[in-house]
């Protein structure tokens, strides 16, 4: 008797455990994007995406629009206006606005670690303008900006066509010295289109350049590998002969794209880099008037392909020297073959401007596809 | 009382079972965040510092081993009666029961804090800290063999958290780790120095001693059970160095579970609350053992059969987790424990095993 009174006594203490905050889905907005912007008076203009579980109202997302002097205040904010508790638990994509990067020093995505509601994978990108007029995109093929933003995101970055930018990666180069994080940048196209137009470019945490997405494939080039993956590449040669007489250049459509790069430091004093980049790919379209059956003429493309891409490489590499941004890496490259060089931000900025970079690319054709 | 221990045979555990104890009361709080305190001393070169940890820990077991088989079956608080006769003995005796609850103590707090940063900000502690007590209690009035496998079965149970590693080692960059051996010698072993808190356990060997059945044996088994843990702890630090970088593992209060931050699984989003309240599990058996190690100092110095011991302790425990609920208290705690466990878990056995062979020889002395 006496024992069973004692677990008795054990079990409904247990219970008390039930005491936590419950999180009943019907009764919890889920945000599942941020955008950010500043507002007029220099605080934070929050632009959030809630989804609401309830089967009897019509329309699933609420977008909601506060300001705040932080982050966490925005949300505060919003749960005034809101008729569920809102929690960033389900958080995918948190959008910044291009005004509020070039501030720099906002320090707004080492806040959001702190909270462990919000996961590490999050997908972080710059908006080219304001957040605000992306999440504001209504149109019928897109019930739901936020999970529409998700989706875009994700099958891009997959597909190596966007760099990844997740929370854990922008904050890993944020804090590396010789490593400066990059964003993707969304671009409102039309009335109803969101489409990715380029790579934001950061030295610390400011915004300084931005390139293009077509620039975006040959920075993945460097910095990432690829195994599989598509592009249209320009050629300027007088050897082929374009199809299309208006033009003066001829394109070649690659894809199955196998990369592999590798950086080395190969003069420590006059700081000197070689960047290998082995490149296979499926030459699947040329608009050149070429018969792809006979091998010399495949050496060729191959040769003019190399070209133009080490060309834009180059192009590429002087870009961010002006612009101060590492975003390849390279300062990390230095840190790590230089004993005891106590390599700071700083310090790296200056060396970053002179290095010399070298790029070896080697491109083959694997196959042309099903007709020589 | 006795120096020498001969426990009941029912009560007496296979050799082998001492691998999972060992492993298991090593591995609990520390490897949640032992990497960023071992990368502000020794950089990059912090496996080092681990592995130089290991070997060590490998070392003091050796010289354990060697003082318990001095005096056959027994434990360490009849070596201190031994050594110390029985009054200083006795005082030794109760100053290593303290030890033990301050341990408890540790892992409790510790571990009631990561439940309310990570899953459960708005529960008050006192719950936390007598949920546990009981399912403790639980397994402490079951006895050793209960302890045991509960032992046995942490270690079984949690090997799937291994199997993770995949996730954070797709954003490994292997650039981190070089140059190796960039940091000072004096840096690396101040890396070894924090190592403490994170590798200490294994002392529990001086009392579960007398209890294993061959005891040929229980070397093998003790240094099996050690290298699994420094394997363990080598692989967390090697990806923790390669997955963070320098700035961000610095500012991560407990590194292991930000790893799983990443891990998303088809049918559960967000794996870190799963490891989070799991780590229940992996903290049990070390709760269990010291409780056990307490009352069973208090059994064998004083010789009584006190049976309100227990609660008198869980209660003792109880009141000092209410007074530890806030980041720098806990930091502090931890930090003065630090200090001391590294001189009675890594020092000591040398001074007691001296002390032992000492008496050991006077004793042979005077027979003669």
């Amino acid at each position: 008797m006496k024992k069973g009174c004692f677990w008795f006594w054990t079990f409904s203490f247990l219970l008390l455990c039930g005491c936590a905050q419950p999180r009943i889905l019907e009764e919890v907005g889920l945000i599942t994007t941020y955008g950010l912007d500043i507002a007029k008076d220099g605080s934070i203009l929050g632009t959030m995406v809630e989804l609401m579980i309830d089967p009897t109202s019509p329309q699933d997302v609420v977008i909601l629009e506060t300001e705040a002097f932080s982050i966490r205040g925005i949300r505060n904010n919003a749960n005034k206006k809101s008729s569920k508790r809102l929690s960033s638990g389900q958080l995918r994509v948190m959008i910044y606005g291009e005004d509020l990067l070039k501030q720099g020093n906002t320090g707004i995505a080492q806040t959001l670690t702190n909270d462990p509601s919000i996961s590490d994978m999050t997908y972080l990108a710059m908006a080219d303008g304001t957040a605000r007029n992306i999440l504001h995109v209504k149109a019928k093929h897109i019930p739901d900006i936020g999970i529409h933003l998700f989706r875009l995101i994700d099958q891009n970055t997959k597909e190596k066509m966007m760099p990844s930018a997740t929370l854990q990666e922008v904050l890993h180069n944020h804090y590396s010295v010789g490593r400066e994080p990059i964003l993707p940048i969304l671009k409102k196209e039309g009335k109803e289109g969101i489409g990715f137009s380029g790579v934001g470019l950061f030295k610390g945490s400011k915004l300084v350049g931005k390139i293009s997405a077509d620039q975006s494939f040959y920075l993945n080039l460097i910095i990432d590998k690829f195994k599989g993956g598509n592009k249209d590449i320009e050629i300027k040669s007088s050897k082929l002969k374009p199809r299309n007489r208006q033009l003066d250049k001829t394109a070649a459509s690659i894809d199955s794209i196998v990369s592999s790069s590798d950086i080395k430091l190969i003069n420590k004093e006059k700081v000197e880099f070689d960047i290998n980049i082995k490149l296979n790919a499926r030459l699947l379209e040329i608009t050149s008037e070429i018969d792809l059956g006979n091998p010399e003429n495949i050496k060729l493309i191959e040769k003019e392909i190399t070209k133009s891409m080490t060309k834009e490489i180059e192009k590429l590499i002087t870009y961010c020297q002006t612009k101060d941004s590492d975003i390849f890496g390279l300062g990390e490259t230095y840190r790590s073959s230089v004993r005891h060089s106590k390599l700071t931000d700083e310090k790296w900025y200056k060396m970053f401007k002179e290095a010399n970079v070298n790029v070896n690319l080697d491109f083959s054709v694997n196959r042309t596809g099903l007709n020589e | 009382m006795k120096v020498q221990y001969q426990p009941n045979p029912p009560y007496i555990l296979s050799t082998f079972i001492l691998f999972f104890i060992i492993h298991s009361i090593q591995v609990g709080i520390g490897i949640q965040g032992f990497q960023r305190l071992i990368f502000f001393e020794a950089k990059q070169d912090a496996w080092i510092s681990v592995v130089l940890a290991g070997l060590f820990t490998h070392i003091v077991v050796m010289v354990m081993i060697k003082t318990l088989q001095l005096y056959g079956p027994t434990d360490i608080y009849g070596l201190h009666t031994e050594v110390y006769g029985k009054w200083i003995g006795k005082i030794v005796n109760s100053l290593y029961i303290l030890y033990c609850l301050w341990i408890f103590l540790i892992v409790l707090i510790n571990y009631i804090e990561v439940m309310q940063t990570w899953v459960f900000p708005n529960v008050p502690t006192w719950i936390f800290s007598i949920s546990i007590l009981l399912l403790v209690l639980y397994g402490v009035t079951g006895g050793l063999r209960v302890i045991v496998g509960a032992c046995f079965f942490s270690i079984i149970l949690s090997v799937w958290m291994l199997g993770f590693i995949g996730f954070p080692l797709r954003f490994a960059d292997f650039h981190h780790l070089l140059p190796v051996m960039e940091s000072s010698i004096i840096s690396i072993l101040k890396g070894t120095h924090k190592m403490t808190l994170t590798v200490i356990g294994f002392e529990i060997l001086y009392v579960v001693y007398p209890f294993l059945k061959e005891r040929e044996k229980v070397t093998k088994f003790a240094h099996l059970g050690i290298a699994g843990t420094n394997l363990l702890y080598l692989i967390v630090i090697l990806i923790s160095i390669t997955y963070f970088s320098p700035g961000q593992l610095e500012n991560t209060i407990w590194p292991t579970l930000s790893l799983f931050k990443i891990v998303k699984l088809p049918f559960i989003e967000r794996t870190e609350y799963v490891a989070v309240s799991y780590w229940l599990l992996i903290i049990l058996p070390n709760l269990m053992l010291y409780l056990w190690a307490a009352v069973r100092g208090v059994r064998r110095t004083f010789e009584k059969q006190r049976k309100g011991l227990i609660w008198i302790f869980s209660f003792a425990i109880f009141i000092g987790s209410l007074f530890l609920n806030s980041r720098s208290k806990i930091n502090q705690f931890n930090d003065l424990f630090d200090s001391m466990a590294f001189y009675i878990t890594f020092c000591y056995p040398f001074i007691l095993f001296i002390l032992a062979l000492i008496k050991k020889k006077m004793t042979s002395l005077k027979e003669k």
